[in-house]
């Protein structure tokens, strides 16, 4: 229980050691200040995540900065394949008729009001430059709900204009 | 500040003097670099310590409360943009082993000489190459680690056509409502047939776009309007090809490579031109060229008053006889506000460039120069700083935060009579 204390009090420490400087490396990557502090925040979340041996690693602050690297790498690789996603829906002729989820999934009895309302959310995502939280607190969810829906409509569209 | 692993030897002062717009840039070439392994995080966490300390002070208790109460509660060890399925192998974390101590820095100056490379375009050589007669809107630039210079494009442009009028004027007349007229290029290669043209409206913008088919090849291009402010314009996808800056009009086109598709984009604070396809780089940049000219130019009266609305004199040298005004720059960055002007006169052979820029913060212009000697003259309890550049001559002066400068073929003009002339009708 101790130890748990000491590394939370390690992990405040170092979050307010590094904030600022990993959201300057982030804003001059990224250039844009509000998606450049998401990745930070992911990335501080993936080091508590793994607290157990990220805080014991012989370099935490380098640790922080690859992984910010890579969680960068990664943000600019997704929404770039996201936005040619977007586009390639744009060009289909009866975008409607695509936006409609298959109804046998009970979650989903209203299949076309929920295609349609997570490619709203994915165009916020992508095309208007929201961060996954911006979008999810305009939605009223969290951002792993946030998350979770992009992937859904991700996945559909890449599964439907396979087809096309 | 504290480094992750603080090392005596290493020394890192130099960076305290460049630029942050410079810092950032060198940011972004090592982001580059970062994934072939070549990241020294060392001088990058002290590249960002710099930039932390130039930029307002971050709320870190605020984004302290954020992170505890909106991320870290469904922070689950994949990242928020990891959206592969579940048993897609992990993106990240790499665990870093620890900073190499003795990681030698080259690649760091190199990007630093890249970087002003980059900064040069931006005047320097672009005057150089419209002055020594190479149309700027023609040619390409190209550089290395180490230089940077125009060439001429290959000969003769790639083969294609033209809208038609009637196709103009309904482009046009479609492209009006939206403030989009001559944003769309009026070219398109051969082989391609155009389709019509498609908008969209967004939350906080308004998109255009046309598709053009070929036979077995597609590409499009979008005009974006963003009717709200945006810090962010989306994210390309490139290969390891580097990127390449392609001035057309005084806006720079950053053509990005992937795999089998070329990108070419420019972004001016509102509006943002995107063109993507299986295109070559030459009938990307023809497409790029038949953007017509924006119609607004600046007189040297209209700068004059523009100037002297801020308080300030615009001193402008007695052109000699015989020279005519031809090609013509003005631009105002959207969002420094810097002023970019410059005016190119010819006299047969001979060629002269009287420019100013007016700086929103430090100044940045870099010129290029053989290897003789900067002469200093000083005149109206001014430096002007005179030099040559293979075949021309330089001069250039700062008056408060505006910079002048003139180029001209050697032999034709006499600089410092042209320079004491600047301050006679004043």
């Amino acid at each position: 229980m101790g130890n748990s204390i000491s590394d939370e009090e390690q992990i405040t420490t170092l979050y307010r050691d590094m904030y600022g400087r990993m959201v300057a490396y982030a804003s001059s990557v990224l250039g844009d200040p509000h998606l450049a502090e998401e990745a930070v925040q992911d990335t501080f979340c993936l080091f508590c995540v793994k607290a157990d041996t990220t805080l014991r690693h012989e370099n935490p602050r380098g640790w922080l900065m690859r992984t910010l690297q890579n969680v960068m790498r990664n943000m600019q690789r997704h929404r770039a394949a996201m936005n040619r996603l977007i586009m390639r829906s744009l060009q289909v002729e009866h975008l409607e008729e695509l936006l409609v989820y298959d109804e046998e999934d009970v979650d989903l009895l209203y299949g076309d009001l929920a295609a349609r309302a997570d490619f709203q959310l994915l165009k916020r995502v992508v095309l208007d430059g929201c961060t996954m939280l911006e979008a999810a607190e305009e939605q009223g969810i969290t951002v792993e709900a946030c998350k979770k829906r992009v992937q859904r409509i991700r996945a559909y569209l890449k599964q439907k204009l396979a087809d096309f | 500040m504290s480094t992750p692993e603080p090392n005596k030897k290493r020394d890192y002062s130099r960076y305290d003097q460049m630029s942050t717009s410079e810092l950032e840039q060198l940011l972004r070439l090592d982001f580059q670099a970062a994934e072939r392994g070549d990241s020294d995080l060392d001088a990058i966490l002290y590249i960002s310590d710099l930039l932390a300390k130039r930029n307002s002070p971050a709320d870190t208790d605020s984004a302290w409360e954020q992170f505890e109460t909106k991320y870290r509660p469904y922070a689950h060890g994949r990242s928020l943009y990891d959206l592969d399925d579940g048993q897609a192998p992990q993106p990240q974390p790499a665990v870093p082993p620890a900073p190499p101590r003795f990681r030698p820095v080259r690649l760091l100056r190199r990007m630093a000489l890249l970087a002003a490379a980059l900064i040069a375009c931006l005047l320097g050589a672009m005057a150089v190459a419209q002055a020594a007669g190479v149309d700027v809107l023609g040619a390409i630039a190209r550089w290395t680690d180490e230089t940077f210079v125009f060439v001429p494009a290959a000969s003769g442009p790639p083969s294609g056509t033209s809208f038609d009028e009637e196709e103009l004027a309904q482009l046009h007349a479609s492209l009006q409502p939206l403030d989009m007229e001559g944003r769309f290029p009026t070219w398109y290669p051969e082989g391609f047939v155009p389709g019509e043209l498609e908008v969209t409206e967004l939350h906080s913008s308004v998109s255009a776009h046309i598709v053009f088919l070929g036979e077995d090849c597609v590409y499009t291009v979008v005009v974006q309007h963003y009717t709200q402010p945006q810090t962010n314009t989306g994210i390309f996808e490139k290969d390891d090809t580097p990127v390449e800056q392609y001035v057309h009009n005084g806006q720079t086109f950053y053509i990005l490579s992937n795999l089998d598709s070329l990108t070419a984009t420019t972004y001016d604070g509102e509006f943002m031109t995107m063109i993507n396809g299986s295109l070559t780089r030459e009938e990307i940049k023809a497409i790029i060229d038949s953007i017509p000219a924006p119609s607004s130019s600046l007189e040297p009266e209209q700068l004059r008053e523009r100037l002297a609305q801020e308080g300030q004199s615009l001193y402008f040298p007695q052109i000699p006889e015989g020279f005519e005004p031809t090609q013509s720059q003005y631009y105002v960055d959207p969002i420094t506000e810097e002023l970019f002007w410059s005016q190119l006169y010819q006299r047969g052979e001979e060629f002269l460039i009287f420019g100013v820029t007016k700086h929103a913060g430090a100044p940045d212009n870099i010129y290029e120069k053989d290897d003789t000697p900067v002469e200093q003259y000083v005149y109206h309890q001014v430096s002007h700083y005179i030099f040559s550049n293979n075949g021309s001559t330089t001069a250039a002066w700062m008056v408060g935060d505006t910079e002048y400068y003139m180029f001209a073929s050697d032999g034709a003009v006499d600089m410092k009579a042209l320079i004491r002339s600047a301050y006679e009708a004043v």
